[in-house]
């Protein structure tokens, strides 16, 4: 039962020696392969201790946490996170070792072929749109914070793991490349099916990233949902707090355009976008042009969703 | 001063070749047990306040009488000079060691767990190289204090050249009081200047500036 499940918590607390209130509590949710999860919630709320219990940085105190269906105290821990890569908002990028180096350390402890090592890191560089002979031999701190967070994701993939965990990896970047960075972030998930946990604070970036969104409030999860559930069916009075005193619209243009679409019908009708393509430019056609009913939702061409005028509510 | 010299060259070279190994050797094997002490006792954390509390007790134990206590078990000689220089280092030494494994910022040792290279891997690629430069540090200071304190280990007939300092005491001989000071200062300083060498070299490494 717990085997569809590419990590499940089941009852997880966390309390912390010399901390009153625990970081997290009782916490039961199953995040299926290939999810997008953004972890949502103000600072202290137990995020970045969901995270680390994950890959066994810190133990949980009670309950249990399943990878692929196996409790993870019965794994070993180094070979547990080798599968699970992990990124954090510090970059933790090894300052005295080059870029290349950087993301060939896990493949050189295990002794694998160099030749091909190096060949990898190569494909990652690119990968996160870093050239390889411009950047390979340089250190972080001749890097940029964007720079050296597409660094930190390249490492994190290295081994080519199933999961990612991601502590606010955007938290330290300007806001223009951080917008770059989560559409890179974003093409990466599409392309390689990864099991992304992404942490933030930032609720934008929950809505635009995560397929599924867990707001959490003092190590309590407050609501486990789709964007738009989250966005247009506040659950809780914290949820909408956090969410913020948006208007309904405002609200609804920090989503996606597939979030509030349907499945493709034969016969739909109306201009294509892109399947990724943010609310706001969906929002613009039906603006625009009052005899647009449907927008199609295309992937690679072939029309895969359809968003109506009355999935969004908007007058004619 | 320059007589005495051309006359007993060859003693006051015996007295530095024994002054260097004293200071090599205690060195050296304070190094390695605290190196290997501050590991366990960063693997277990409640070892590391036992251990600086041991040796900060020791630390405080004056050296004649340190040498005292430790002659009956081990003899008059170099032996014994070692062990009680060994066990002054211990606190200098471990106290630098951990702060200078502290001094690595916590997303790096971290970042280098969440990858699974394992805790001899994290230590020697990540933790090690970027704690080196203050650990130079601390080896520093203990190499200078060592370089001092084993004059006194002439009293317990481990040789070197406190044997100047002391005969020159004995027979009223300023020169050869001075010559062991000067000796002892230009020994002391060549180390000092070698290690602090290593110690902006190994800076550079970890902060990637080769
Ligand atoms: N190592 C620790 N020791 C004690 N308390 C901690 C530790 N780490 C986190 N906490 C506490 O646990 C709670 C949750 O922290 P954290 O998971 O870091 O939250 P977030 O990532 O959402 O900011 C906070 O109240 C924090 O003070
Ligand atoms: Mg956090």
């Amino acid at each position: 039962m717990a085997n569809e499940f590419m990590i499940q918590f089941e009852n997880v607390s966390k309390q912390y020696k010399n901390s009153q209130n625990p970081a997290v509590k009782n916490l039961s949710v199953g995040i299926l392969p290939g999810e997008f999860i953004t972890i949502l919630g103000g600072s202290g709320s137990g995020k970045t201790t969901v995270l680390k219990m994950i890959n066994r940085i810190i133990e949980p105190s009670g309950g249990t946490i399943f990878f692929k269906g196996q409790d993870i105290m019965t794994l070993e821990p180094d070979k547990l996170r080798r599968e699970i890569g992990y990124v954090i908002q510090q970059s933790g990028l090894f300052p005295h070792m080059t870029v290349e180096d950087n993301i060939a350390l896990l493949p050189d402890c295990l002794k694998q072929d160099r030749k091909k090592t190096r060949e990898r890191v190569r494909e990652l560089l690119r990968l996160v749109r870093l050239e390889p002979g411009q950047y390979k031999d340089r250190y972080p701190r001749q890097l940029s914070g964007g720079q050296q967070q597409r660094v930190s994701i390249a490492r994190a993939l290295v081994a080519d793991p199933d999961v990612m965990l991601m502590d606010e990896p955007f938290g330290a970047i300007d806001a223009l490349i951080r917008i770059e960075l989560q559409e890179e972030l974003k093409d990466i998930h599409k392309q390689f099916g990864k099991t992304i946990l992404f942490v933030t604070h930032d609720v934008h970036e929950a809505m635009r990233l995560g397929t599924r969104v867990m707001v959490m409030k003092e190590g309590v999860l407050q609501q486990f949902d789709t964007p738009a559930n989250v966005l247009l069916n506040k659950e809780n009075q914290y949820v909408a707090d956090i969410v913020g005193n948006r208007g309904e619209i405002q609200r609804l243009l920090m989503l996606n355009a597939r979030d509030l679409a349907k499945p493709y019908a034969p016969g739909d009708q109306g201009p294509q976008i892109e399947i990724d393509a943010e609310m706001e430019q969906a929002f613009d056609l039906f603006m625009s042009d009052k005899n647009v009913d449907k927008i199609i939702l295309v992937e690679n061409a072939k029309p895969v969703l359809t968003l109506s005028r009355d999935d969004i509510l908007i007058k004619r | 001063m320059l007589e005495y010299i051309g006359k007993y060259y060859d003693q006051i070279f015996t007295m530095l070749v024994d002054h260097c190994k004293l200071v090599f050797v205690s060195i050296l094997i304070s190094f390695v047990l605290a190196f290997a002490l501050s590991i366990v006792a960063r693997r277990f954390k409640a070892m590391s306040g036992v251990l600086l509390a041991l040796f900060i007790g020791v630390y405080c134990i004056p050296s004649l009488a340190l040498f005292a206590f430790l002659i009956p078990f081990f003899g008059l000689g170099q032996p014994t000079a070692i062990l009680a220089l060994v066990l002054y280092n211990q606190v200098l030494l471990i106290r630098s060691i951990l702060a200078a494994f502290k001094s690595v910022p916590s997303s790096v040792s971290e970042a280098a767990k969440g990858m699974g290279i394992g805790f001899l891997n994290g230590l020697r690629k990540v933790e090690l190289p970027l704690a080196l430069p203050a650990i130079l540090g601390g080896l520093r200071v203990a190499t200078i204090s060592t370089s001092g304190i084993v004059t006194v280990a002439a009293l317990i007939n481990a040789g070197g050249l406190g044997v100047l300092l002391f005969d020159g005491i004995r027979t009223n001989n300023f020169d050869k009081i001075w010559l062991g000071v000067i000796l002892v200062c230009s020994f002391t300083l060549l180390l000092n200047w070698g290690l602090s060498v290593l110690e902006k070299r190994s800076l550079r490494i970890a902060r990637g500036e080769r």
